[in-house]
């Protein structure tokens, strides 16, 4: 759509330059650019220019493209000398560049980071269509040249990212009613993405969870959210709307639910159980009992159960039936008073016979290893990572309350990358 | 259960890599999880703080009592701007500059806080080889010991499980409270000079002046203040308690500057000792420690200018790559993120070297970095009043009337007196006229 050889003016060069009229003379200053961005402009094309009159420099004004005739470094010349003088106002779907675009954080999705837009580069459409957006310049370069040291710059590398690799947000133009696509993010890994929403802030954060869910459903948002730690995902969330929010909180599972609520308001957490499905949120309520450090604090209580009665056939046919838990290779056995009979593991299941019970193939619960509800959290990880555990159930009066997962230990015994350097050496 | 299985090897995608939750990249994670108005209180009274504060009540006894009030509401008008923009924004103060005031005030802005940063860390290590002379340790010997470590810890990411422990010893400023009222001062006179104020126009009077404002709303807390409501993931909404927070933090943290004044007003004033070495300093600590004053008073100022010195380049270090775009942390490496190390590490290293010049007042330097911070202090405040009360930034959350009217005197009285300082010690004497 844009080809390369094509010139390119950079944002910085070209705002505050004299516009002239048809005639030569000077008319006004540009003081900055307006695009409009809509789902289907992939480079969005420039609407006109802001300029501010000679003369009267709060005045500003607004020069339709179609008036323009050739915008260089040397200024603006335009295809006529009658302009309409009356006051600039914003519209929907019009974004400022200078204002708006430059200096501001976007996301590059190819190198999958945040940058910050040092410049904007434009280009002329073929036969008069008019300028439109190119890329971002995120070089060092670019900030050199607009120190003013243009010698310097002229001998540095420029590094332009094109336009239809970056995620521009609609929450930098609070103004204005911006319709924005957010596709390209859904490209990127979740564990990216909540990276990079740790870069932006809460409020772009939030913008993009919300966008993403309407148009790729909550789970992909729920996903996003667990890879956030705890602060900041509650943070995003509180950002957004309480029916949004519930919807996306039903979708992360049960034990990450919690601690993000746990995070909250008391009120506004209590607000989004109100509106989540009622199932879910009794879930996740039970789970926010219990004391952080603790078992019951790590724990989760979405996990497989049935009855020792039944048969291998008809346990693999409900399991192949069943809407899954993240956690399935083990089964837990229970009685009709939830106490924690034996344990089947997948693998277990896979080799029996179908007409064996599942009570004759459990290991029975004597020999499971298994942790009580308030027993300190880092105990229980380190219990799991010394017999190398994939989960241990954890026990209240007898009865299963939820499992812990290796994962969930894990987070207990390294919990962050700082303190994973200091007990593991070179990183 | 009987199965053995090679566990990392099963377990979801998550585990692998950087833990489960792969930690926000911002950077206060490398400093311990403290509530910043705990951080705030301990900053303030760091090693050029100390020096300030006991070379002021030495100097002119309770005389400067009354300006520790007003700065003390400065400092909350300060601290509450810069931490409701980072509820409201989300952000950090160098990325606001950034986005609304462009390049070349970006520039002019974080040039100013290198600045200021870089003096406030040389001043830090002068208190490390201040407190070691006090244990009879050769500053040649300290200095470097203590830059190297503090480059380590910084280096790898560890210093946030070390700063408790500075953090700890640096609370012994505390017993200058208790010092202050064994060494019974005329408590009439510390409450009247606290509420009528007492004004001289000579360069000595208006350089500790500017000294006590620049050491009290140091440059670099509120960039620490606002980063650190932003990676707590404080929001608009929960900003009520986050506000209390901040009052608390800086009115400890004054009440312990202002009772310093106290102390060393109350001895060493009347003693007529001018605080020239660490040693002078250390006697307002005699009326609680006795004999032992010389060993609390270096404990504490170690235990503030390692603190310091470890904060501080990580909070230069960070805003100035996040203002600039560029790539930041200790999870890139050296390679990826060069003048992320470069800044930091030239900190360390030049504030280090700064120190070991020999014959070096460090009583004196630690002054004139202060007095240099309370210089460049209304740049930033100009920035930050400006953000606070930009509407399409803040929305409702923008200072009101009364307020703006509060932040805009501060800024001026700030910067009004800057000026006069310049103009009285540097303007003057070219035409020959000299005050005081």
């Amino acid at each position: 759509m844009l080809d390369k050889g094509r010139i390119i003016l950079y944002l910085s060069a070209i705002i505050r330059q004299p516009v002239r009229g048809s005639s030569g003379e000077i008319v006004g200053r540009m003081t900055d650019m307006v695009v409009r961005m809509t789902e289907a402009e992939t480079f969005p094309p420039v609407a006109g220019l802001v300029t501010a009159i000679v003369g009267r420099s709060r005045h500003r004004f607004f020069i339709h493209a179609t008036d323009i005739a050739e915008i260089s470094e040397q200024g603006v010349r335009l295809k006529t000398d009658n302009f309409n003088l009356a006051p600039f106002t914003r519209r929907d779907s019009e974004v400022l560049l200078g204002k708006d675009v430059l200096d501001k954080q976007l996301v590059d999705i190819n190198g999958r980071r945040v940058i910050r837009v040092n410049d904007v580069t434009l280009t002329r459409q073929p036969n008069g269509a008019g300028y439109r957006v190119a890329g971002v310049d995120v070089s060092a370069a670019s900030l050199v040249d607009r120190l003013g040291l243009r010698r310097l710059a002229a001998g540095m590398q420029r590094e332009v990212i094109p336009w239809d690799s970056v995620q521009f947000f609609a929450s930098e133009v609070p103004v204005v009613k911006l319709k924005l696509s957010y596709d390209k993010l859904a490209r990127l890994h979740p564990a990216d993405l909540g990276e990079i929403i740790g870069d932006l802030g809460y409020q772009q954060g939030g913008e993009m969870i919300a966008a993403l869910a309407e148009t790729h459903g909550d789970e992909l948002a729920a996903d996003m959210i667990e890879e956030l730690d705890a602060e900041l995902g509650a943070a995003v969330i509180s950002a957004m709307d309480v029916e949004d929010a519930a919807d996306i909180i039903e979708e992360m599972e049960t034990d990450e639910a919690a601690d993000l609520l746990a995070e909250l308001p008391p009120e506004q957490a209590e607000d989004i159980l109100e509106a989540m499905e009622e199932e879910e949120a009794e879930d996740v309520r039970e789970l926010l009992q219990y004391e952080e450090d603790t078992a019951g604090g790590i724990m989760t209580n979405e996990y497989l159960s049935l009855s020792p009665a039944l048969t291998v056939g008809t346990a693999l046919a409900r399991l192949r039936a069943a809407e899954l838990p993240e956690f399935t290779y083990y089964l837990y056995i229970l009685d009709d008073t939830e106490t924690l009979l034996g344990v089947v593991s997948l693998r277990g299941l896979l080799q029996a016979q179908d007409d064996q019970t599942l009570g004759e193939i459990m290991i029975p619960a004597a020999s499971v290893f298994t942790a009580q509800v308030n027993e300190r959290a880092r105990e229980v990880a380190e219990t799991m990572l010394h017999y190398d555990l994939l989960a241990m159930p954890v026990l209240e009066d007898g009865r299963l309350v939820g499992i812990v997962q290796t994962h969930d230990a894990l987070e207990r015994l390294i919990p962050d990358e700082s303190q994973r350097s200091f007990f593991g050496g070179a990183r | 259960m009987s199965e053995r299985t090679p566990w990392l090897a099963l377990v979801s995608r998550r585990v692998r890599g950087a833990g489960r939750r792969p930690r926000r990249p911002g950077w206060l994670k490398y400093l311990a999880v403290l509530g910043p108005g705990i951080i705030a209180a301990a900053a303030g009274n760091d090693a050029g703080g100390i020096t300030t504060y006991s070379t002021v009540g030495a100097q002119y006894g309770y005389q400067l009592l009354w300006a520790m009030v007003l700065i003390t509401v400065s400092l909350i008008v300060v601290q509450e701007m810069v931490a409701r923009l980072g509820a409201v924004t989300g952000k950090g103060l160098s990325d606001l500059i950034r986005e609304q005031f462009g390049v070349r005030w970006t520039a002019f802005a974080m040039l100013a806080l290198l600045v200021a940063n870089a003096g406030t860390t040389t001043s830090e290590f002068a208190g490390v080889a201040a407190a070691m002379e006090l244990f009879g340790i050769s500053k040649y010997i300290s200095v470097p010991i203590a830059a190297v470590m503090i480059w380590w810890l910084v280096a790898r990411g560890s210093f946030g499980r070390v700063e408790r422990l500075f953090l700890a010893m640096s609370l012994i400023a505390v017993t200058y409270i208790v010092s202050a009222f064994l060494a019974r001062p005329d408590w009439g006179a510390v409450l009247s000079h606290t509420v009528v104020p007492t004004v001289r126009w000579d360069a000595g009077f208006l350089v500790m002046f500017v000294a006590l404002v620049g050491t009290t709303i140091t440059p670099y807390m509120q960039i620490y203040q606002q980063s650190s409501i932003v990676e707590k993931g404080i929001t608009a909404r929960d900003y009520g308690l986050a506000r209390v927070d901040v009052i608390t933090g800086v009115l400890f943290s004054d009440l312990v500057s202002y009772f310093i004044i106290v102390a060393t007003g109350a001895t060493l004033f009347f003693q007529g000792t001018r605080v020239e070495t660490a040693a002078d300093a250390a006697a307002a600590l005699a009326p609680v420690a006795g004999p032992f004053a010389s060993t609390l008073f270096a404990v504490g100022l170690l235990g503030a200018s390692v603190l310091a010195a470890g904060v501080l380049p990580i909070a230069t270090a960070f805003p100035i790559c996040e203002a600039f775009g560029w790539e930041a942390g200790m999870s890139r490496d050296m390679a990826d993120a060069p003048v992320f190390y470069g800044i930091f590490t030239s900190m360390i290293l030049v504030s280090a070297l700064v120190t070991l010049i020999p014959g070096l007042p460090l009583i004196q330097l630690q002054i004139v970095v202060q007095v240099i911070n309370g210089l460049l202090l209304p740049i930033e405040l100009v920035f930050i009043t400006l953000l606070a009360s930009n509407h399409e930034l803040l929305g409702r959350f923008t200072n009101g009337r009364g307020f703006a009217i509060l932040a805009w005197t501060t800024t001026l009285v700030v910067g009004v007196l800057a000026l006069a300082l310049v103009v009285i010690t540097v303007v003057l004497p070219i035409f020959g006229i000299q005050l005081g």
